[in-house]
């Protein structure tokens, strides 16, 4: 399932996909892959991102009630 | 042994041991960690036990083949081919999943590098075998072919990769 609240929040920011790889220190296509649905992140690479984009768990990771 | 070749021996472990140095210093970009993320370590374990699988596979196929006497799987170079051929798929799926690299790693810099070692070691390989005097023992006793061929597909993988993430930029 793409996470379309992930890219929303980057796109908020501003930032491009391989400027938050950098941020919380992995690959492009990882940041890709997770916002395609293809790879679901361990707690501590979600922690990470959030901290990177000031966003709880909850707002980027959990699905929504309709999914 | 002479001398003349253990001088040349301990002169050519340095050489490659200041090539190897040297590359890694090159190939890798500053401030990045030298790391395979989370992401990228499962991929590569996914790529290990297929790659496993298929060595299985091949020393299958190779004890039926060496059965029938078949002068090929009668040399030591024919379980060296099943070696590569796992490999090459590692390689490949990790390529293919974006777990060849590292984050810190330069693409472009080490295709090149896997590109120019693969055209070396085919072109010695070819040359061995235009000098053969009998197929038996040159032919089948040539390791610089099939090395040389197996890092040429590990080459052909990186290059296709990187066709289609251009196309997929593009789009």
């Amino acid at each position: 399932m793409k996470n379309l609240k992930l890219k929303s929040a980057r796109a908020g920011k501003d930032l491009s996909q391989q400027q938050l790889a950098e941020a919380v220190g992995v690959s492009r296509q990882t940041i890709n892959a997770i916002e395609k649905g293809d790879y679901n992140p361990t707690i501590k690479l979600c922690l990470a991102i959030c901290k990177a984009l000031d966003k709880t768990l909850d707002e980027l990771f959990w699905p929504d009630a309709e999914g | 042994m002479s001398t003349a070749w253990t001088i040349g021996f301990i002169v050519g472990i340095l050489v490659v041991a200041i090539a190897c140095f040297a590359t890694m210093k090159l190939a890798t970009q500053k401030g990045k960690p030298s790391k395979y993320d989370e992401r990228q370590v499962a991929a590569r374990g996914r790529a290990f036990t297929l790659a496993y699988a298929a060595l299985g596979l091949y020393l299958a196929l190779w004890m039926i083949l060496n059965s029938m006497e078949l002068p090929f799987f009668a040399t030591r170079l024919s379980v060296l081919v099943g070696l590569l051929f796992s490999v090459v798929v590692f390689a490949a799926y990790s390529i293919f999943s974006d777990a060849y690299f590292r984050t810190s790693d330069k693409p472009a810099y080490w295709t090149g590098v896997i590109g120019a070692i693969g055209l070396l070691n085919t072109g010695i390989g070819i040359w061995h075998a235009v000098e053969a005097t009998t197929v038996q023992e040159r032919w089948y006793e040539n390791t610089n072919l099939p090395v040389g061929l197996m890092i040429l597909v590990v080459f052909a993988c990186l290059l296709a990769k990187r066709a289609m993430d251009k196309r997929s930029e593009a789009d």
